[in-house]
């Protein structure tokens, strides 16, 4: 798995989109890989805090 | 070139599969988990806004909402670490997730005043799909799944 996406990683910089490509045609085929999800989550947690210390912060506990 | 770059492509697809089941499943719940977190603050945010919950109310569950985010994000890197779920793995994953899993519990069973029955009824079951999430994880990590 770490070489395939080691691979996977290098080929990115070689052919810019074949990574996301392969996320692709996994997500049709719908088998989608651990470190797509890992990816997808983390991205939904980051925004999830920005969001609530947003709203934090413009409401300040009196 | 071409042939050369399909033959690779096709040779990674199947290799890109090849994972822990665990590992795979404690990623699906950890996206189920966000997308529920996410769900539940813009609900809450939207709910305040129509002064359908107090300040005090929509702090307690944001907060929740902020630490179950952060340790979403400790797993999820933890999780990107391992090839197979490890006995060391299952101590660092029960580690992020136990204090969670009891603030979760803690604020499921507050009485959460919602002036809006519907969006009361929508809270509750949001906070609770976290807290079934939160524990399918906990279950895998623990060996039971």
């Amino acid at each position: 798995m770490e070489t395939a996406l080691a691979i996977v990683q290098l080929l990115n910089t070689a052919a810019p989109g074949i990574a996301s490509l392969i996320l692709m045609v996994k997500r049709t085929n719908g088998t989608v890989s651990v470190i797509a999800l890992l990816d997808e989550a983390d991205a939904q947690f980051a925004s999830n805090i920005q969001q609530a210390k947003d709203w934090l912060a413009a409401h300040p506990k009196v | 070139m071409l042939r050369r770059k399909l033959f690779v492509f096709v040779l990674l697809v199947p290799l890109v599969g090849c994972t822990d089941a665990n590992l795979k499943k404690i990623a699906q719940e950890l996206d189920v988990t966000a997308k529920t977190v996410a769900t539940l603050q813009t609900t809450v945010i939207d709910a305040n806004t129509k002064k359908l919950i107090s300040e005090a109310d929509t702090r307690t569950i944001l907060t929740l909402c902020i630490q179950v985010s952060q340790a979403g994000q400790q797993a999820t890197a933890a999780t990107r670490a391992i090839n197979a779920l490890g006995p060391a793995d299952r101590t660092q994953l029960t580690a992020i997730l136990a204090p969670v899993i009891t603030s979760v519990g803690n604020v499921a069973s507050q009485t959460i005043a919602i002036s809006n029955p519907q969006t009361a009824e929508t809270v509750k079951t949001l906070v609770l799909t976290l807290q079934t999430t939160l524990n399918s994880i906990n279950l895998v990590v623990a060996g039971g799944a």
